[in-house]
């Protein structure tokens, strides 16, 4: 996140006017650069809202992405629909990442149990054996 | 003991990310509904796009002459590309299906002007 709060501050104040097709261009240049996945949905995402909303777009962007990225329903109808789907991919694969680790854990702690069930088994068995 | 339980399950119940219970059968006819609408849609919307809309002879810029076409044509492309995919997703998540989605959703085609052929099966 820290990236993105760079950029914001860098491109912030060339978004107004004349400079909003220049703020697109550089953080579309970002998003082809990115090495991440998430990083490249956020500077598209930025892209297009300066794009499609101007000036204003960069403080929509922001809040949008924050609510997208802290697993809260993001309001997206000013992005493309290649980027919506690429944003709601994100968030699908996100909750397939959380779900097969409550998978692990759920089986390790069931082993963990069956040991624990399994030793008091036979601790109550060879108890009842030595009545 | 009884006297943390509540305690414990508020306290872990605030951390716990919002869930929805459906009924399974609802939520897979729903979803059908979903995907047919937004298929079909995009069936008629390429059949209406290539019967209307005019290339712009700049391919460097936009493809379309008419800005609407090219909007209408990045939605057929990105539904065309990735409502399966979604959907196995959606279904994946909820527990409801045997096959797991690949991790990484298919390319949607570059737009171009006349629209590349659909995807097999669309």
């Amino acid at each position: 996140m820290s990236d993105f709060a760079d950029v914001l501050d860098t491109l912030i104040p060339l978004v107004g006017g004349a400079l909003v097709d220049k703020a697109k261009d550089e953080i579309t240049k970002l998003s082809e650069d990115a090495d991440d996945p998430t990083k490249q949905i956020v500077f598209a995402l930025m892209a297009e809202a300066v794009g499609e909303l101007g000036e204003d777009g960069l403080d929509i962007a922001e809040a949008e992405i924050k609510r997208l990225l802290n697993g809260r329903t993001p309001d997206l109808d000013w992005a493309s629909p290649r980027t919506a789907s690429d944003a709601v991919a994100l968030l699908q694969n996100a909750e397939r990442d959380r779900k097969k680790k409550a998978k692990a854990a759920i089986q390790k702690a069931g082993k963990v149990f069956g040991t624990i069930g399994a030793l008091f088994f036979k601790a109550a068995v060879s108890g009842a054996m030595g009545r | 003991m009884r006297f943390l339980a509540l305690p414990l399950l508020v306290l872990l119940g605030g951390c716990a990310t919002k869930a929805v219970l459906r009924d399974a059968t609802t939520y897979q006819v729903e979803l059908d509904q979903y995907h047919k609408w937004a298929t079909a849609q995009a069936a008629y919307l390429r059949g209406f796009i290539e019967d209307h809309c005019v290339c712009e002879s700049d391919a460097e810029g936009p493809q379309f002459d008419d800005p609407e076409c090219e909007k209408a044509a990045d939605f057929v492309l990105t539904i065309e590309a990735r409502a399966e995919w979604h959907k196995q997703m959606s279904l994946w998540n909820a527990g409801m299906l045997q096959q797991e989605p690949p991790a990484q959703p298919p390319e949607i085609a570059s737009l171009s002007c006349p629209l590349p052929p659909a995807p097999a099966g669309e």
